[in-house]
């Protein structure tokens, strides 16, 4: 099983590095993407504060990860059925188990690998840009969320994507659901606040406050990873062979 | 474990209202190739996915190298490999990782990948051209590589569906004599499924004819062609006229006359029937002959008349 995945994973990362996706420009997007976030944001920043703020979390850890996968994602079922590739792998050895991790996983590995190679690059480019001397680094807490953080997110955004994909038509129409997707997750949250009235916001507020940043962020990373699981569960359980073959 | 490599018993399969597969019983001895003839949307590609449990029959059941396609799908197609409507080639990977690809799906050792890729791409002509994309192949290069990928693991039984589809007619001859030779000299069991009868016909030892999703019949291409009615003499010359064609009818050695322009044609009663009483009694009569032929009716022939006895 673990060879199947690990064959599976293979293939998915040489069509992402051969292609990024859909097209040739697909790849110079994504570099230039990682350029500006883990290089052109930590450079803009003043001095070393940018490793102590929240901010590496937000870019390497969800902003990053989700844009990519959404990019390559897609692709996963959708795409393999428009380049009618699809049908020779469902009849081939591989279990339904093989096939379906082996492509959460290339996409997870491949965004959340992206997002810790741009929050190695920002550390570097800020103590390059702002260094006083001795080498800085982000502290614990900021590494494991970044890690901790940069996971669930790819594993939320490969599983939704390879889940949108394998009922699909095409590979634009997973894009666009993943984009109004992503769409919803940040504004629902912002419009909700609003619609709360002036005294429940404030008690949600203190009791944000009382929490403390790390405690939110493991409240946020216990929810992220329990969507999660409920989405692979899903995915295995839509995951059927002879309604692929259909399709 | 029995000798045959396909063993359907009535096989059926509906989709809503249509039934694709209808009560198909069928056996196909290991080592054969059976080519399965029919028209588009006859019922072929679908038995194809039944038979390697990627679809459910809805009633009947089939054995595929003595496993069950319902409960041991998954073995079945550890042990076969299969060319269905499209290559299914990954177009932004080279031919190599291609293959690469799908010999470690089939767990080949790192040195036995190697050497049987450059095995099978030395055979097809493609070796030289390995590390190209396949985007930017030819459909017959795209074909060829198709093959290769399925008999990279060295299955026991390869299903191929229409595999020179689309193809010019060069490209689809090249192509044959590498399956032909690649059959041979692997030993597999080979299911065919064509509507291209003189391809069958070069290439089956065993036919079956499926319309509508029944099978209207199975047997060798000699045999069919004996079922049908025979063998045929054709007779060019002239002073043919409708009292020969009358007098040649009451034959009992003669199945059927027909004249067209200045050809006779005569299909016998049977195989062995002597063709030189015929053609005395055509000199009796009056005419002039210039050539004559003696041929086997083609499959061609068969399956439009199985066809046509069918509707």
């Amino acid at each position: 099983m673990i060879d199947d995945i690990k064959t599976m994973m293979w293939k998915e990362w040489r069509e992402y590095l051969s292609a990024g996706g859909n097209s040739r420009r697909g790849n110079l997007g994504v570099i230039i993407f990682v350029l500006i976030v883990g290089i052109v944001l930590p450079a803009s920043n003043k001095g070393t504060a940018f490793l102590d703020s929240p901010l590496p979390i937000v870019l390497y850890g969800c902003y990053l990860p989700i844009f990519v996968i959404i990019n390559v994602v897609a692709d996963a079922f959708a795409g393999e059925r428009e380049r009618h590739t699809l049908e020779t792998l469902l009849a081939s050895r591989l279990s339904d188990r093989a096939i379906l991790i082996g492509k959460i996983a290339a996409a997870v590995s491949y965004g959340w690998g992206l997002g810790l190679v741009a929050a190695v690059l920002g550390a570097i480019t800020t103590n390059l840009a702002h260094g006083t001397g001795s080498v800085r680094f982000y502290p614990a807490n900021m590494v494991a969320g970044i890690v901790f953080f940069g996971l669930a997110t790819a594993t939320l955004a490969s599983t939704a994507g390879c889940l949108l994909s394998l009922r699909a038509g095409s590979v634009r129409q997973v894009q666009q659901m993943l984009g109004v997707g992503v769409m919803c997750v940040v504004l629902v949250p912002v419009i909700g606040i609003n619609l709360l009235s002036k005294s429940l916001r404030a008690q949600l507020l203190d009791k944000l406050n009382q929490m403390g940043a790390n405690q939110i962020f493991l409240l946020i990373l216990i929810v992220l990873a329990v969507v999660d699981v409920i989405l692979i569960a899903v995915a295995f359980a839509r995951f059927r062979r002879s309604r692929l073959i259909l399709s | 474990m029995s000798n045959l490599a396909i063993q359907a018993e009535h096989l059926t399969r509906d989709f809503a209202t249509v039934r694709a597969v209808d009560d198909l019983s069928l056996d196909v001895p290991a080592g054969s190739v059976f080519g399965f003839l029919g028209a588009n949307g006859a019922g072929k590609t679908t038995t194809i996915h039944l038979l390697l449990g990627l679809l459910e029959p809805t009633q009947g059941q089939a054995q595929v190298l003595g496993l069950d396609t319902r409960t041991q799908s998954q073995r079945i197609r550890e042990q076969t490999g299969a060319l269905l409507e499209q290559a299914g080639l990954y177009e932004r990977l080279s031919a190599e990782e291609n293959l690469r690809f799908y010999a470690n799906v089939w767990r080949m050792s790192v040195s036995e990948r190697n050497e049987r890729i450059k095995e099978l791409l030395a055979h097809m002509g493609l070796w030289d051209r390995r590390a190209e994309r396949v985007g930017t192949w030819s459909r017959g290069m795209k074909q060829k590589l198709a093959i290769a990928r399925v008999l990279l693991h060295r299955p026991k039984l390869i299903f191929l569906d229409e595999p020179t589809a689309g193809l010019d007619p060069v490209a689809a001859a090249a192509l044959r004599d590498d399956l032909a030779a690649l059959a041979a000299r692997e030993g597999v069991t080979v299911f065919l499924t064509t509507h291209n009868l003189p391809e069958a016909e070069r290439l089956c030892s065993l036919v079956g004819v499926i319309r509508q999703g029944r099978l209207l019949a199975v047997g060798s291409p000699d045999a069919l062609r004996e079922q049908s009615g025979g063998a045929r003499v054709e007779i060019v010359g002239t002073g043919f006229d409708d009292s020969l064609v009358a007098s040649l009818r009451e034959r009992a050695d003669i199945a059927a006359v027909a004249l067209e322009n200045d050809h006779l044609l005569v299909d016998l009663s049977a195989n062995d029937t002597r063709a030189a009483p015929i053609v005395s009694a055509v000199v009796a009569a009056g005419g002039q002959i210039e050539e004559v032929r003696r041929g086997k009716e083609s499959l061609e022939d068969v399956f439009l008349s199985l066809m046509e006895d069918a509707q």
